[in-house]
């Protein structure tokens, strides 16, 4: 496609004379259009596909340098050559100065400089649009880089400023803290310390500052110090270290530490806390523990010397008696006889008393020894071992768990439980002893239930007491620890112990093994399976 | 059994404890050949032949020495504790006759090599029915160490 060039000239003579020009070169990539006026000009250029334009400044509808002008304003990115005469050359530079690529007087051209003419302009006009893009991006380029720059300083502005208040916030916390903090240099002196010193320990930081720390540690203390301080300066935090400051006054206070060494600066960051009131805590902790295991000890020997010595001289008392009646029974009337039944009958109670206290107190001191132990097995063994005194007893034994327990301890457990429902259903016939799990406000609850001759309610709290009976010694024997024994373990394992009752009704006795008694899962079979 | 063989060894320091044993021993035809000492330093003279007991020798041990543990001087269970640690006098059976039933009293004793441990009852009749089955069976049924295992080697 041969390059479009626009000429515009009103005289017909200059318009043949160029066409004749461009024929005479014949390898001329040009077809020429020629329109007479500017606003024919206008309006062609405006349509696009012009590659150049040979512009008459004369026209009849604009004159002079306007034309170049409106011209060059309809399609700046059009090379315009002007044409001009003889004597108006100057205009023609003019126009060439305000962006016309050339400028050729008519009557000095001929074919093959019109057509270098119009190759240059184009040219020209292609590497100046070219320069002026490649400006505008450059121009563009150092506005972007500007605006760059600018960002950053803001950015930089705002970390600065970020890290003043950073700063402020942490010297706020270094004043503020109740906690000893410093700086101490790996020669053994302090560099900073915060105002908790003073207020901890009475002396101004000038003071602290000027002697090594090691002075003011207790003497007992600075060897552990100074092992501490040499694992800090080979690079070790402290984790948590302990030694005792001296005071203004003399006194000492207890530091706990934690520690980190900036070996490169020879330098160790501490902070210090006061734990003085909590080893006081401690000291009297570990005095009451002392207290404790004394008493302990004191009623453990209490306990051994009330099975050893009351023992025997009850045994005297039962042996002579004994040896009285049967040596010398033949002289004895029956009023004689019957002291000796009492006495006989005191001492016996008072064994049993004995033994029964003995064993609350085994019971009290024994530790719990968990370990998963099938209930429905222990109230097995228990109910097959009790002495029923040839009665017949209906046991309605359910479905019990498994649980967490002591098996020795829950083993008493059951059997005083069971001893006591035997014992209260004599009078029954037939007697029924029930043992069952059940749930009670989502916790599980054992429970030994009876027919027997029960108890009023209002004396259920004197139950569980050591040695509390609810019943005359004729009608129902005992002394009164069963119950109490029963509590006591039920609450060395976190649960409890209750009754309910009514008098001639029977009594019903519930209890649970606490938190760490089974759980819901392990308690389910007993609930699911009914009976087969 | 020969009745100038000794064959109970009685270490009891309440008299009347001494006094119920030994009618109880004798209810059992058992009272004849029982020596009775009165503390941990007697009882060991008497088993290791010194003091009063020089003229004694290892090799007539007593069949059975019924021991208490609360003694004075020298306590059962030290006693207990040197007899069996030597040789000339370990093969000796001893029975622990006490009113203790503390769990630390059984482990000790039976960590020391105690052969049985009975709890005397506070019922006399009790009492007396206990004494009649060990004393039956230490006696009688068990057949006592020969009097090479007082030789050791």
């Amino acid at each position: 496609m041969p390059l479009k060039v626009l000429l515009v000239e009103d005289n017909p003579g200059d318009v043949r004379l160029f066409r004749e020009m461009l024929a005479e070169v014949p390898t001329a990539p040009f077809s020429l259009e020629t329109v007479d006026r500017l606003s024919t000009a206008l309006t062609r250029l405006a349509a696009g596909d012009i590659s150049a334009v040979l512009l008459d400044l004369g026209l009849p509808d604009s004159q002079g340098f306007d034309t170049f002008y409106r011209t060059y304003e309809q399609a700046p990115s059009v090379p315009i050559l002007v044409l001009t005469g003889l004597d108006d050359e100057a205009l023609a530079v003019k126009a060439v100065r305000e962006g016309a690529q050339d400028y050729l007087v008519k009557g000095r051209v001929e074919g093959q400089l019109l057509v270098r003419a119009i190759r240059y302009a184009i040219e020209r006009k292609r590497i100046e649009d070219e320069m002026r893009q490649l400006n505008r991006a450059l121009e563009q380029r150092v506005r972007e880089r500007t605006a760059e720059l600018e960002r950053a300083n803001e950015f930089l502005r705002t970390v600065v400023a970020e890290r003043k208040r950073a700063e402020e916030e942490l010297s706020r916390f270094f004043t503020v803290s109740l906690d000893l903090f410093c700086i101490a240099g790996f020669d053994g002196y302090f560099k900073r310390l915060n105002p908790a010193w003073e207020r901890t320990l009475g002396f101004t930081p000038v003071e602290l500052l000027a002697r090594p720390y090691l002075e003011f540690v207790h003497p007992d203390d600075r060897e552990s110090t100074l092992a501490e301080a040499r694992k800090i300066s080979a690079g070790a935090d402290t984790i948590s270290f302990e030694n005792r400051y001296r005071c203004k006054d003399g006194s000492y206070r207890w530091l706990l530490w934690k520690s980190t060494p900036v070996a490169g600066q020879h330098l160790v960051y501490a902070a210090a806390r006061d734990i003085t009131e909590r080893k006081k805590q401690e000291a009297s902790v570990q005095e009451i523990n002392a207290q404790l295991e004394a008493a302990n000890k004191e009623l453990e020997a209490f306990t051994y010397s009330v099975s050893h010595d009351l023992r025997a001289p009850l045994r005297h008392i039962d042996g002579f008696a004994r040896i009285l009646r049967e040596d010398y029974g033949p002289q004895l009337d029956a009023t004689a006889q019957h002291y000796l039944d009492r006495v006989q009958q005191g001492a016996g109670q008072m064994g049993q008393l004995i033994e029964d206290l003995l064993a609350f107190s085994r019971a009290a001191r024994q530790e719990v020894r968990r370990q998963s132990v099938s209930l429905q097995r222990l109230v097995e063994d228990v109910q097959q071992a009790l002495d029923t005194g040839g009665r017949s007893i209906d046991w309605r034994i359910g479905r019990l768990p498994s649980a967490p327990c002591d098996p020795v301890l829950m083993k008493q457990v059951f059997l005083n439980l069971l001893a006591n429902a035997v014992k209260f259903t004599r009078p029954r016939q037939p007697a029924v002893i029930e043992v069952g799990a059940e749930q009670q406000n989502g916790e599980q609850v054992v429970f030994v239930r009876d027919n027997g001759v029960g108890f009023p309610m209002k004396y259920a709290d004197k139950l569980f007491g050591v040695f509390q009976r609810l019943h005359r010694q004729e009608d129902f024997e005992g002394t009164g620890v069963g119950l109490a024994i029963v509590q006591r373990i039920l609450h060395k394992h976190g649960g409890r112990v209750w009754a309910e009752a009514e008098l001639d009704q029977g009594a019903t006795f519930y209890f649970t093994l606490g938190a760490t008694g089974p759980t819901v899962e392990e308690w389910r079979p007993s609930e699911v399976e009914a009976a087969p | 059994m020969s009745a100038s063989e000794l064959d109970i060894l009685l270490v009891e320091d309440n008299p009347a404890d001494a006094e119920l044993a030994l009618r109880a021993l004798r209810t059992h035809h058992l009272s004849n050949p029982v020596h009775l000492v009165r503390d941990g330093e007697e009882a060991l003279d008497f088993l290791f032949c010194r003091g009063a007991f020089t003229g004694r020798s290892f090799e007539r041990a007593p069949k059975l020495v019924l021991l208490d543990l609360k003694l004075p001087k020298v306590d059962g269970m030290e006693v207990l504790r040197q007899l069996k640690a030597d040789p000339r006098t370990r093969p000796i059976p001893v029975v622990i006759l006490t009113s203790s039933r503390e769990e630390r009293d059984l482990v000790e004793s039976y960590q020391l090599g105690v052969n049985s441990y009975i709890q005397k009852p506070v019922d006399f009749d009790q009492f007396r029915q206990v004494v009649k089955q060990l004393g039956l069976y230490w006696m009688v049924v068990n057949v006592p160490p020969p009097a090479n295992a007082f030789r050791p080697k």
